[in-house]
């Protein structure tokens, strides 16, 4: 069965002809939702919730572009969503911290003292503009083809070999200061 | 340095690529598409179905009843409502034929 008569078997009700779309693309979430997240309960939420919402609206996927482009389109949106959700919550979390327990020592200096070289990359990773990071992402983690992650991305593939391009320096430059040995 | 750098991130993105995942998500994820599935199917079940038409109908009767309360509420004196309307369209009769025929 090719991957449009599995479709249209989940849209004519066979629920357990999902699993099998599951099992081709579950992998591809995780690596992916993980490139955006450093964090395997987190990529596991979100491919969760990547198949939940590819299950209610399948009936609009129309066809036009692969279904693994569409796929990878609501995986790096639900990755990008989750992740402002979380710093959303982690400011208030933060400001009651604040309130209820002063503390005396400077939190910047634990924060730089306490974060290993890993911590560092993934900080620099998650500050490259969103663009630059998808980009990013879909490249190396996922090792797609520039020109499925223009397809993804809804721009030409010049301007991923920019993005990519220009996501290298900008990492390079974040590293570089951040990562300062004496 | 550079290379340095480049090294640690090849290091990072191979680490987390090879992240082994729960080999039962997917059957977690059935779960909860199945959970999601029972809700709608709920949703649309002939219980509630048969709840819509009733509640439906009974507004349908409210709206009926409050329409027809608007309507009493106006003020109508007793003369009009005791008046007898049998011969009202004699009125009519001698209002429009203005030229009445003559009679010697």
């Amino acid at each position: 069965m090719d991957e449009y008569e599995l479709i249209q078997s989940i849209l004519s009700g066979n629920q357990q002809d999902f699993k099998l779309l599951i099992k081709k693309y579950e992998a591809n979430v995780f690596r992916t939702a993980i490139g955006f997240l450093h964090n395997k309960q987190d990529a596991e939420d979100i491919t969760q919730d990547v198949f939940i919402k590819v299950y209610q609206s399948l009936s609009s996927f129309n066809g036009k572009a692969a279904f693994s482009t569409w796929l990878y389109r609501i995986t790096v949106n639900s990755s990008l969503n989750f992740l402002r959700k979380k710093k959303r919550r982690g400011f208030w979390v933060a400001l009651s911290e604040l309130i209820q327990i002063p503390s005396k020592d400077k939190p910047g200096e634990i924060a730089l003292t306490e974060k290993t070289e890993k911590a560092i990359i993934q900080q620099a990773i998650d500050d490259l503009p969103d663009k630059q990071r998808k980009a990013f992402v879909l490249s190396r983690y996922e090792e797609l083809p520039h020109i499925q992650i223009a397809e993804i991305m809804k721009i030409t593939e010049g301007a991923v070999e920019q993005l990519l391009h220009r996501a290298k320096i900008n990492l390079k430059k974040i590293l570089e200061k951040n990562l300062e040995r004496p | 340095m550079k290379n340095d750098i480049n090294q640690l991130i090849d290091a990072l993105v191979l680490e987390e690529r090879n992240t082994g995942f729960n080999p039962y998500i997917s059957t977690r994820i059935m779960a909860a598409v199945e959970n999601e599935h029972n809700k709608i199917v709920f949703l649309f079940s002939p219980f509630w179905k048969t709840a819509v038409v009733g509640l439906s109908m009974i507004a349908a009767v409210f709206t009926g009843m409050a329409a027809g309360n608007l309507y009493r509420s106006k003020n109508v004196s007793g003369d009009v409502v005791l008046m007898n309307d049998n011969r009202m369209e004699n009125f009519g009769f001698y209002n429009e034929l203005g030229n009445e025929i003559k009679t010697k």
